[in-house]
């Protein structure tokens, strides 16, 4: 078995795709905020149709229930999702380097 | 976001349900009505339901296309009533009361079956939420 140098080892290779970690970070960013944007407008909806409940418009009980749950639920994700971010964050931040 | 999407094929079902109260209610309510705006006695209601499909769920949900009137009377003789017809008979929409409640209790049951279905929809959801803690 042929013993392989170190020299050989592509590391620049490795090294560039290590490069490319600012764009990817870049995309979780923009995906959060479209979370975030989704979670506002499921808020909204909420808002808008408990609001038209209680003004006595002909909005069906179980569609303010649903929209509700919906935003709850969109919450409860984006939380999780952020609380993730943060543990993360604090993992690297204790690192020893 | 598939999970939430599903909430309205259940949503769909509650209000076709809604809506088929409406109509029975007003069959109960019309039930020996015979004077219309469009003339003749009333006619009775019934919901027709079809499938529907929301945007991005997996599932099929339930609409309700129309409503059709149904074009069925019955004869009661009752001389006294304004509206008899010179041999003492009088059109009636034919609504049977007992069908009526029947459908009613349906409508109610059939409600609270898709209550069910999106609770535990919801509690899924919330476990799958539970994992990452």
């Amino acid at each position: 078995m042929e013993i392989q140098g170190i020299s050989a080892t592509p590391w620049a290779a490795r090294l560039s795709g290590v490069s490319q970690a600012p764009e990817a970070s870049g995309d979780f960013g923009k995906l959060f905020t479209d979370l975030l944007a989704k979670l506002s407008a499921l808020q909204a909806d909420a808002d808008r149709l408990a609001a038209g409940l209680a003004a006595g418009e002909a909005v069906d009980i179980h569609e303010v229930m649903l929209a509700l749950e919906r935003a709850s639920l969109g919450l409860q994700l984006a939380l999780q999702v952020r609380n993730k971010v943060v543990e993360a964050y604090q993992e690297i931040m204790r690192m020893p380097i | 976001m598939g999970l939430l999407e599903s909430l309205r094929i259940s949503g769909s079902a509650l209000t076709a349900q809604r809506l088929r109260l409406d109509v029975i209610a007003s069959n109960l309510a019309n039930l020996e009505t015979t004077r219309t705006p469009e003339g003749g006695p009333y006619r009775r209601q019934k919901v027709v339901f079809a499938p529907w499909v929301p945007p991005g769920a997996g599932g099929v949900g339930v609409q309700v296309p129309a409503v059709l009137s149904e074009g069925r009377f019955r004869r009661v003789y009752d001389p006294e009533h304004p509206d008899a017809d010179p041999d003492g008979f009088v059109t009636m929409p034919d609504i049977n009361l007992v069908t009526e409640v029947t459908d009613l209790l349906s409508a109610v049951r059939a409600y609270e079956a898709n209550v069910a279905a999106l609770n535990a929809l919801r509690q899924m959801a919330q476990r799958a939420l539970d994992l990452g803690r």
